[in-house]
């Protein structure tokens, strides 16, 4: 008993006595990577310091705890003030003081008093007045890989919205690694229009996607996104999708699948808030073009956690066949591919990015009864469409879709289920 | 308006039409209707137990919450549901089979897909009917069903309350609160005055020690108000009582998420909030909690609220009440996150400052009911909510300082 008091007494002595002593953010390091972009008479700063920088700024391994730090500038040479949203960076945001509250345990009264004060102080004000410049922090959630993130301010009503997107020392995305202008000789690349691009995907494009040898099915080719780089990224940052680090041990079997012989240039992944459901996107830079805006081939479907198993079975001629994998395909979510199709459109459509939508043929249909599997064991069934999504830098509304083909034949349903 | 094309990108998208199962019946008599020009929506949301006999399987219990959808199209041409209005994360059928599969139950596959809204297209002339799988949301379930046709997207926002939970509105009449000579339609300058004199600080039982400021004014009818809030992800509050302090108390102990957890009253007029509602973020430390007090004033016609709002950031042993949050002092950040919360989710239609609490510095801060210190500007923020969805860029910002009476209420 007495033990355990002396043990109680050590524990409580071990709490509460740190000083606390913040640095001063303009010396620190991670501003040599700011990245600066200007509209008008607003001029923003961004720069996100890492998991350590933040420990050494702070004091406190933030990163550890889910908070992500975004420093920001923003200079206002307007002739009148200028409105920052703060939720537009994260719409749960930490609030400056609640950061540090959540930290206060090892500090001592002082020095949680000042360590407060720094978070307080150091906090991104939301109003920057004419002529005048501001600068702080707003504490987002972490995301790993580069930061991307949206700034809306006001002036007069009126909304300019900036994005940023800034890279982390550490992580290295995988289309980082592509060089985009040497992947098709110079006689290959066709600017179409959305005639001949139908007739394209309709007629050159394979049905699917290979797998490490050359007639392995690696899945339908179910989507293809027309839109500006910055266009690609900003819908799939507004639908939160996460880019890939190219190391990633996780996406090894993913970069197995293969269009032109080579692994995606870009692997997107969309987790489920509430479960371990993931959607993954593959895209690929084709030789065409829209109005000389790229167009990319690409397939999305929900990733098969006991994909390791499946594969074996895959492989196996006799158990191809067997009541087990018909019973798996009748209950496995990615075997409802289509369902993931209809999720990335909608996806799009509701975070504004979409400008225009089509289906055209191309992928051929596979029911339940008779379904299709990847080399790597996905068994699928398809109505056998692709989506075709062109993708818009600024906002559009749940309205403002246009349509790019119409004329499709009908389905016979009890085909294709 | 929707562009000529758009017809034809319909007709397009009908190419999963031919259901030719018979439409799935409600699963109860509280039924919702709306009618759109030639589209009635009708939908329903069985409590857990009618879910467990419907599907034979707990969904509930998996945070599956089957709300029940008809859309019956009188007009020539298909017309379209989304499903991600309903849920942003709805689930897909098999997502959800897995679900319930991996609890340990049993289910089959063709009982959901069979039940499921799946295909989003309804031809001329039919009626297609069947569940879209979603969170559970208890108390209100409250959802968007977006129907796009070719003259119009139909946005229908529905509030079904679903059994199981005693929520503080449930009890709430605002007819009983003030009789007729009691309320008051204001002119904005009168209006700005009234509000600058309310009290400034919520009170305790007794009404002797001031608490948080009331630093919020909300203009609109009740039903706005709620139609703003939960699109924005507020959840009602549980009235207190033994099961759900119990909940609490677990939560507080493991950071889990239970997001229907009580709030104590505090008091306004005195009487305690008409209305709670808090935001749940990632766990019960983090949290906004707001109550409202119904004013007798009114502007335009519509009533007007005041309230208070902080932001949970962690929970603390007090003597008064044994365990409390320990809000953020910055209560002004808080406010201010509240107006960008509701313009983000378009519920908000025009805002604007007036004094009435009364500054209290970071270095000399005022205290609430359960000593937590705060600061602010001395503002109250009013806001307009808006029944329909309102753009970002249609919020107009209403400029109240030349009626400013540099009053503070008591």
């Amino acid at each position: 008993m007495r033990g355990l008091v002396w043990l109680t007494c050590l524990l409580c002595a071990g709490c509460g006595l740190q000083g606390y002593q913040g640095t001063d953010p303009l010396n620190a390091d991670f501003l040599s990577r700011a990245l600066t972009q200007t509209e008008g008479a607003i001029t923003i700063t961004a720069a996100v310091p890492d998991a350590a920088e933040t420990q050494s700024l702070t004091g406190i391994d933030l990163y550890d705890q889910g908070v992500q730090p975004v420093w920001l500038n923003i200079e206002n040479s307007g002739d009148s003030h200028l409105r920052i949203a703060l939720r537009s960076i994260d719409s749960e945001y930490f609030s400056p003081i609640e950061v540090a509250y959540m930290n206060r345990g090892p500090y001592s009264r002082d020095g949680y008093e000042a360590m407060q004060h720094w978070f307080y102080d150091h906090g991104l004000p939301r109003f920057v007045p004419a002529g005048e410049r501001r600068s702080g922090f707003v504490y987002t959630r972490y995301r790993p890989g580069t930061k991307g993130f949206n700034v809306d301010v006001f002036r007069d009503g009126r909304g300019h919205t900036f994005t940023f997107f800034v890279p982390m020392p550490g992580f290295t995305a995988d289309y980082t690694q592509v060089d985009f202008s040497s992947l098709y000789p110079a006689e290959r690349l066709r600017d179409l229009d959305l005639t001949t691009l139908r007739q394209v995907l309709e007629q050159d494009l394979p049905c699917c996607a290979s797998g490490p040898r050359v007639d392995d099915n690696g899945g339908p080719l179910n989507v293809v996104m027309v839109g500006t780089t910055l266009a690609l990224r900003r819908g799939l940052l507004r639908g939160g999708w996460l880019e890939s680090r190219v190391d990633t041990p996780l996406l090894q079997g993913a970069r197995e699948h293969r269009f032109e012989g080579r692994s995606p240039d870009a692997i997107f992944s969309l987790n489920r808030p509430d479960g371990n459901e993931m959607l993954n996107l593959h895209l690929w830079l084709s030789p065409w073009t829209v109005d000389k805006q790229p167009v990319w081939v690409g397939q999305v479907y929900y990733r098969e956690f006991a994909q390791g198993l499946l594969r074996g079975i895959a492989q196996n001629e006799a158990l191809r066949n067997s009541a087990f994998l018909s019973r798996f395909i009748r209950e496995s979510v990615a075997a409802d591919i289509d369902a993931a199709q209809r999720f990335l459109l909608q996806n799009l459509w509701y975070s504004q990015s979409l400008s225009g939508f089509g289906i055209v043929n191309g992928v051929g249909p596979s029911s339940e009864n008779r379904p299709e599997l990847t080399f790597d064991g996905i068994g699928y069934f398809t109505d056998g469409y692709r989506h075709v999504l062109r993708l818009s830098e600024s906002p559009v509304t749940l309205d403002g879709v246009e349509l790019l083909y119409g004329g499709l034949k009908l389905p016979d349903e009890e085909n294709a289920r | 308006m929707i562009r000529a094309p758009y017809l034809a990108l319909l007709m397009l998208l009908a190419h999963s039409l031919t259901s030719h199962s018979a439409p799935v019946p409600p699963p109860n008599d509280r039924l919702q209707e709306r009618v759109y020009g030639d589209i009635t929506v009708k939908v329903a949301v069985p409590d857990a137990a009618e879910a467990q006999d419907l599907f034979g399987a707990d969904l509930y219990a998996q945070n599956i919450q089957p709300v029940w959808v008809s859309v019956h199209n009188e007009g020539k041409i298909p017309v379209f549901l989304s499903k991600m209005g309903i849920d942003h994360a709805y689930y897909a059928p098999r997502e959800a089979l897995q679900r319930v599969l991996v609890s340990g139950q049993t289910i089959g596959t063709t009982l959901l897909e069979n039940a499921a809204m799946d295909r989003i297209e309804i031809p001329p002339l039919s009626q297609r009917a069947g569940y879209v799988f979603t969170r559970v949301d208890e108390g209100t379930k409250s959802f968007n069903v977006d129907v796009f046709s070719n003259s119009a997207v139909a946005q229908m926002s529905f509030f079904v309350p679903v059994p199981g939970l005693r929520l503080d509105h449930y009890d709430f009449d605002s007819d009983a609160l003030y009789n007729g000579d009691d309320i008051r339609e204001l002119t904005l300058p009168d209006l700005v005055a009234a509000l600058e004199n309310l009290p400034c600080c919520v009170r305790d039982t007794s009404g002797e020690d001031r608490g948080d400021p009331l630093n919020l004014v909300l203009v609109g009818e009740v039903e706005d108000l709620y139609y703003a809030f939960m699109r924005a992800g507020w959840d009602e509050t549980e009235t207190i009582y033994a099961n759900s302090l119990l909940k609490t108390a677990a939560s507080a102990i493991t950071g889990g998420r239970y997001r229907y957890s009580p709030v104590s009253a505090l008091y306004v007029f005195d009487r305690p909030q008409d209305v709670a509602l808090q935001r749940a973020r990632s766990s019960i430390h983090e949290r906004n909690h707001l109550r409202l007090w119904l004013t007798p004033l009114r502007f335009e016609g519509q009533p007007v609220w005041v309230g208070q709002i902080s932001r949970d950031i962690g929970v603390r042993f007090t003597t008064r009440t044994i365990t409390t949050h320990k809000i953020d002092p910055d209560v002004d950040e808080t406010r201010e996150f509240l107006l960008e919360d509701l313009a983000y989710t378009q519920g908000l239609l025009r805002f604007g400052y007036i004094g009435g609490v009364g500054a209290a510095s970071y270095e000399e801060p005022r205290t609430n009911l359960t000593g937590d210190p705060y600061f602010t500007d001395g503002r109250r923020i009013v806001m307009w909510l808006s029944g329909s969805p309102t753009a970002l860029d249609e919020v107009t910002f209403v400029d109240l300082s030349p009626w400013y009476t540099g009053q503070n209420g008591n």
